[in-house]
């Protein structure tokens, strides 16, 4: 008889024990939650027009500043830059997700015109560079540095699918003069990321 | 004697609660693996919304979350070649030009811990690869944030011209 009391005793001490455990085995499993990953399938996709650009088909002189404007190589976009002003054209693929755009530019070089980007906040200098990028619609005066590496996103509000941008740079050149008549390039990187 | 029967069962209660919270506790403060996650299909449901001839890297945004020291993370990029030629890609970890709001940029230590399975993968025309790209933070390294981000970057290296195009992938951390 005692024993079958101390049994029945046994079993509801037991039976307490599990529903009380319970819970607390899921507040104390929270923190050990295996890290997650996730993604979902977007695509990035964008397509740029032309790929190239001669500063100054006739030739560049030192300290002077050259923009990708089909206007002019020396003329400045307006105060609100417009599509006519502005040499490339991105597009963000049918069926892409909408994107942010960030432009870079390196050092030119292989020829006589060589220098290196100032990568500070678009001037030029001896040997040095400088340079900016700019969009049609946006006050040319808030146009963007272009760095080697680290420029601010040029466009930040997103470029969905199927839309284009037109956009354009400009390069001043660096203050010192060079020797030669070798004409130096360099490239430009525009990135897309997902916005 | 029912007391004596009340006395053992707290006894036992108490004695079952203490080993039981010790197991959790021990549980909670050792770090398990990260379990591979399973890779999404970047073209379920059929083809990508991509026309051919475009090249496009899916996906956009990796998201980690509860990642800690000594934890992996593990997520497949896909590529596309767009071009009908053959074609090299580059693909590296990318210092980001910019992150998302809250978020930092990460120490120049983060590009030990990335790992691009192929970092020079051949695509033939049109051709698609899974390139696997993986986060591994050592046990003793100290986190750039509480919330980090890195780049994953895809270059056609046969692209020509002054303007080239490179696309990245964005990885966004949380950590635990």
């Amino acid at each position: 008889m005692k024993s079958k009391r101390f049994l029945v005793s046994l079993a509801l001490t037991l039976a307490l024990l599990v529903s009380v455990l319970a819970p607390v085995g899921v507040v104390f499993a929270a923190p050990d939650a295996n890290v997650t990953v996730t993604a979902d399938p977007t695509y990035i996709c964008i397509e740029n027009t032309p790929n190239t650009w001669n500063l100054d088909s006739t030739g560049i002189e030192v300290d002077t500043i050259y923009y990708a404007n089909p206007l002019g190589a020396e003329t400045a976009p307006s105060a609100t830059v417009v599509d006519a002003e502005c040499r490339f054209t991105v597009t963000c693929c049918t069926g892409a997700d909408t994107v942010d755009l960030t432009v870079t530019s390196g050092a030119f070089t292989g020829g006589s015109a060589d220098m290196t980007n100032s990568d500070s906040d678009g001037s030029n200098g001896a040997t040095t560079y400088g340079g900016f990028c700019w969009y049609s619609g946006m006050t040319y005066s808030a146009k963007v540095v272009m760095k080697s590496t680290g420029s601010s996103e040029m466009y930040s509000t997103g470029l969905a699918a199927s839309a284009t941008l037109k956009w354009g740079a400009e390069i001043e050149t660096r203050t010192d003069a060079w020797g030669g008549g070798g004409a130096s390039t360099a490239t430009m990187t525009i990135t897309a990321t997902e916005h | 004697m029912k007391k004596r029967y009340i006395g053992i069962g707290i006894g036992t209660l108490l004695l079952l609660a203490l080993l039981v919270c010790s197991c959790i506790g021990s549980t909670a403060s050792t770090p398990r693996p990260t379990p591979a996650p399973a890779p999404i299909s970047v073209v379920d449901g059929g083809e990508p919304p991509i026309e051919e001839g475009q090249t496009w890297i899916s996906p956009g945004k990796v998201q980690v979350g509860n990642f800690y020291p000594g934890a992996r993370a593990e997520w497949p990029l896909t590529v596309h070649n767009g071009n009908d030629h053959t074609t090299t890609f580059e693909v590296s970890y990318r210092y980001p030009d910019s992150v998302g709001e809250g978020y930092t940029k990460p120490t120049s230590e983060v590009q030990d811990w990335v790992r691009v399975a192929d970092t020079t993968p051949i695509l033939s025309r049109y051709g698609t690869r899974e390139i696997m790209v993986i986060l591994e933070m050592p046990e003793d390294a100290v986190s750039p944030g509480h919330k980090w981000e890195f780049w994953v970057s895809v270059k056609d290296t046969s692209q020509g011209g002054l303007v080239r195009i490179e696309l990245c992938s964005r990885w966004l951390v949380i950590m635990r």
